[in-house]
């Protein structure tokens, strides 16, 4: 294996052959020290963040690409260098990344309202307001990067998928949701995003899993594995940074740290509320995850650490927030007041963010970004009455997908005696 | 649409919450109401969301509106409170998810027991468009939901119908194979199903033995079909006289109030768990009314004694001299009281309550009288704080007014005692000498006491001390 560089500032000290052959890799605490520097700001405080700073630079060019300069509080690192506070975007990506997150939040209000009618029953956990990653996250990648989370999973999956309609028609439990209506909201999956996991962080270890196989495939992708503040403090996950490490596997470790837990705050659960530092021996960023642009600039620096400059894992830390509760069991009011909120949804909105920078820098004007919110909830809207109407599935399938198919076990019993399915050979 | 309810009657099968009657499961998809119905336009009402009543947790069926945190002409945003709902299970904030302006309040604060999927708002996005929606009615926003309550009737009223046939069917047949409507659970153990997939038998044919009409091994074991034609005309016969008894019969049915059930519910627990026995005494009552009369003439308003009132302290005394009446059974120990709380059984229009006279072998007659008074006029104007009417250690019961003799009483638990209290009659009775004879005025009581802490020795002597104090009321000072 040849030697890994070793970039001037950056002290982390990479799996090279001869520490590690000398068996001899200890994570020092001087390293720490020393990436303090580049921890310039304290850590911020998701509720009283102020909003954008609106002299942005920005410079049209004849290609309609837009540069703008991500604010300063962007990225806080640990042991390695942040991604560049410049960045490039087409004015048409932009204004995709705009009508991604806006249909997002539609899609998962809809979800809100139809459960509350009690349409979809069961789990439903929704994403509104962690907008910022999924899209940010999609637009930085390619097809054939992984991608696997738990179970707030709907905006990765509209993501992944490209529409609307397979994951409502799941959550309904219709026979054109995206898993045939039998997952529903917690097991949606595309060929390259692996759920949609109701397990807290099991996901995790999983994800590292897919990352071996890609480099033992020797395929040219990065695998981004998404866990949540809540359960970055379970065992597993930890012994999945170790293997990452050891192995060196293109794997991208995200906490979508949303400051709660189900009902418990981040100070309140953690003892080290810093989970980009958390991977220790992995280096880590801690973005803005409420700002789609560093969300995308920070994916796609990851993406590149994972497969192309050290071919090994990376932590990234996502500071965001979740409008809702925990899921639509949980009224969300009850650990924290509702004052929290109304501030975070007024301040630091992710769509309001993305509005105002398209605003100020001209690309397009507010009559045609309510166009945009319009065409969004018809689509929605659409695709929601589609599924109403959609048929539930057949009782048939109520047996396939136990087994792989030509390998079933002789009889399935069913929830009675009488209801045993014998499958034919 | 009625392909749709014909092909939902089946299963749902990856319910999340089995615990639910499966034909229950089947009626949401029948709704073919959109939640948000916009672009809704007819009746040139411009377009508009409707918004409608939620399902704030999972078994919510229905709820009660609070107050409103917004009114008509209100910006809302994303977020925002806008109603507070009563569900079954608490309070909640009923947040909305749009953007808009109120444009109609359809069901007020303070309503009660509205319908998940009521519409209760119209929301708009342009301030406009509210006065538009001033002669809004539900009746318009329901057009389009129209169809899920017709379908949910629907599916209601046959099964409302099978039950009730089935109740007097049930009751006439007697070996036949029971009368379940389609909607119905059968009850069978395990092993009962297991045999009777194995011996291609329909549990539904067989009727039970077991609690609740439970299907057990031997049942199934003994069942031949041949019974089943014995059966049929028994059922068939039902039926006719079944529908016949509900046209004939004239009945009100009475909704249970929350007190009724609750005296419902704890009397038949007792009568059913409490080892009760019965010890009558009589006693003469003239020295008490002498007493009374000559206490009441003195009173200066500032009381009047009842003979009630003498029964409540001599029984207070009673149960001093002897406590063990004054106990409680707690499974593993007997609980004896070492004061004596008095609850007095009042009758008010809503049901049967027992306010407490607490510690009432320390007060006195006037302070006793004027407490039952103010607790029974409380009462029965429905104004009892709980810990009045909750607790106490012995009950009193009183129908002397009523003219009845003797009753015997059902014991409060977790009390040992209750004392049935009958009128006072005048009576000839023996007098000092042979030959001689005067007339008493002679009352009876009537002690149901439990035997699992009163031993019937215990409930004479508290008897024998109770009328001590009633025939010699003075003794009441001692």
């Amino acid at each position: 294996m040849a030697c890994v560089p070793v970039f001037p500032h950056e002290h982390h000290v990479a799996a090279t052959p001869d520490s590690r052959s000398q068996g001899s890799f200890q994570p020092s605490l001087a390293q720490q020290h020393e990436s303090a520097p580049l921890d310039k700001h304290p850590t911020r405080s998701l509720a009283s963040a102020s909003s954008m700073p609106r002299d942005h630079n920005h410079d049209h060019d004849q290609n309609q690409n837009l540069t703008m300069t991500l604010p300063e509080d962007s990225f806080d690192t640990h042991n390695c260098e942040p991604p560049s506070l410049e960045v490039t975007f087409q004015k048409e990506e932009l204004l995709r990344m705009y009508m991604a997150m806006v249909t997002m939040r539609r899609m998962e209000t809809t979800a809100d309202t139809l459960y509350k009618s009690q349409l979809i029953r069961g789990f439903c956990h929704l994403c509104t307001g962690q907008e910022a990653i999924g899209v940010g996250l999609e637009t930085a990648l390619t097809k054939e990067d992984k991608v696997i989370t738990a179970y707030r999973s709907h905006g990765f999956t509209y993501m992944r998928k490209g529409s609307v309609l397979p994951i409502i028609a799941e959550l309904l439990g219709r026979n054109n949701g995206i898993s045939g209506g039998k997952g529903g909201s917690m097991h949606m999956f595309t060929p390259n995003f692996f759920g949609g996991n109701g397990i807290v962080g099991a996901q995790v270890p999983l994800g590292a899993g897919i990352a071996f196989a890609q480099k033992y495939l020797g395929k040219k992708a990065a695998t981004f594995v998404f866990y949540g503040d809540g359960a970055a403090n379970q065992g597993q996950v930890f012994e999945a940074f170790n293997m990452a490490k050891l192995w060196e596997l293109p794997a991208v470790f995200v906490c979508e740290n949303n400051q709660y837990g189900m009902g418990t705050s981040a100070a309140r659960s953690s003892a080290n509320t810093d989970y980009y530092k958390r991977g220790d021996y992995i280096p880590g960023i801690k973005v803005n995850g409420m700002d789609v642009l560093a969300v995308h600039q920070a994916i796609a620096y990851a993406r590149e650490w994972a497969l192309t400059e050290h071919k090994g894992p990376l932590l990234l830390e996502m500071e965001t927030y979740r409008y809702g509760g925990h899921s639509m069991s949980d009224p969300g009011v009850s650990y924290r007041s509702r004052e929290e909120i109304q501030k975070v949804r007024s301040e630091n909105d992710p769509i309001t963010h993305l509005k105002e920078r398209l605003l100020e820098a001209q690309v397009v004007s507010e009559a045609e970004l309510k166009d945009m919110d319009k065409a969004a909830r018809a689509e929605v809207d659409k695709a929601a009455k589609e599924a109403k109407e959609s048929e539930q599935p057949d009782m048939k399938t109520f047996w396939t997908d136990v087994y792989v198919k030509g390998a079933e076990v002789p009889f399935l019993r069913g929830r009675e005696p009488q209801e045993t399915h014998f499958y034919r050979k | 649409m009625a392909r749709a309810i014909a092909s939902h009657n089946t299963v749902r099968a990856f319910s999340a919450t089995p615990s639910v009657p499966r034909h229950i499961l089947a009626i949401p998809s029948v709704s073919f109401k959109t939640n948000m119905a916009r672009f809704y336009s007819s009746k040139s009402f411009p377009s508009h969301i409707t918004i409608n009543m939620p399902a704030l947790s999972p078994t919510m069926t229905m709820g009660n509106i609070g107050t409103w945190q917004k009114k008509v002409g209100d910006a809302v945003a994303a977020g925002d409170v806008l109603v507070e709902i009563e569900t079954d299970k608490a309070q909640m904030d009923f947040e909305c998810q749009e953007e808009g302006y109120i444009a109609k309040i359809l069901v007020e604060s303070g309503s009660k027991e509205v319908n998940i999927n009521q519409p209760i708002a119209i929301m708009v996005e342009n301030k406009e468009d509210i006065e538009k929606f001033a002669d809004f009615t539900a009746a318009d926003a329901g057009a389009a939901g129209a169809a899920a309550p017709a379908a949910t009737e629907e599916k209601e009223a046959p099964k409302a119908e099978a039950p009730k046939a089935a109740a007097p069917k049930a009751a006439e047949t007697v070996n036949a194979a029971p009368s379940r409507s389609d909607a119905e659970r059968i009850f069978a153990s395990p092993i009962a199903k297991k045999i009777a997939n194995e011996k291609n038998i329909n549990l539904g044919d067989l009727s039970g033995s077991g609690p609740n009409g439970r299907i057990l091994k031997a049942d199934v074991e003994s069942y031949t079909p041949a019974a089943k034609a014995a059966p049929a005309p028994a059922t068939k016969a039902a039926p006719a006289p079944a529908a016949a008894a509900p046209a004939g019969a004239a009945f009100t049915d009475i909704p249970l109030t929350n007190m009724r059930k609750i005296i419902a519910q704890r009397l038949t627990e007792s009568k059913q768990t409490v080892p009760h026995y019965y010890v009558t005494v009589e006693m003469e009552m003239d020295k008490v009314m002498k007493l009374r009369e000559v206490l009441n003439k003195s009173s200066e308003d500032k009381y009047k004694l009842s003979v009630n009132d003498f029964i409540v302290k001599a029984s207070a005394l009673a149960l001093k001299a002897v406590p063990e009446a004054n106990s409680s059974w707690m499974n593993d120990s007997i609980r004896q009281y070492h004061t004596s709380d008095i609850c007095v059984a009042t009758s008010t229009p809503t049901g049967l309550i027992t306010p407490i006279v607490a510690n009432a072998e320390t007060k006195g007659l006037a302070t006793i009288s004027n407490q039952v008074k103010d607790l029974a006029a409380r009462a029965r104007a429905n104004k009892l704080a709980p810990h009045e009417y909750q607790g106490g250690t012995f009950t009193i019961s009183n129908m002397g007014m009523y003219g009845i003799k003797h009753f015997t009483a059902i014991i409060n638990p977790p009390q040992s005692c209750i004392l049935a209290v009958g009128a006072t009659e005048k009576r000839v009775v023996p007098g000092a000498e042979e030959g001689e004879y005067r007339t008493a005025s002679i009352m009876a009581v009537t002690l149901s006491s439990d035997h699992r802490t009163v031993d019937g020795a215990v409930a004479a002597q508290f008897l024998k001390a109770f009328k001590g104090y009633m025939e010699n009321p003075l003794k009441m000072l001692l």
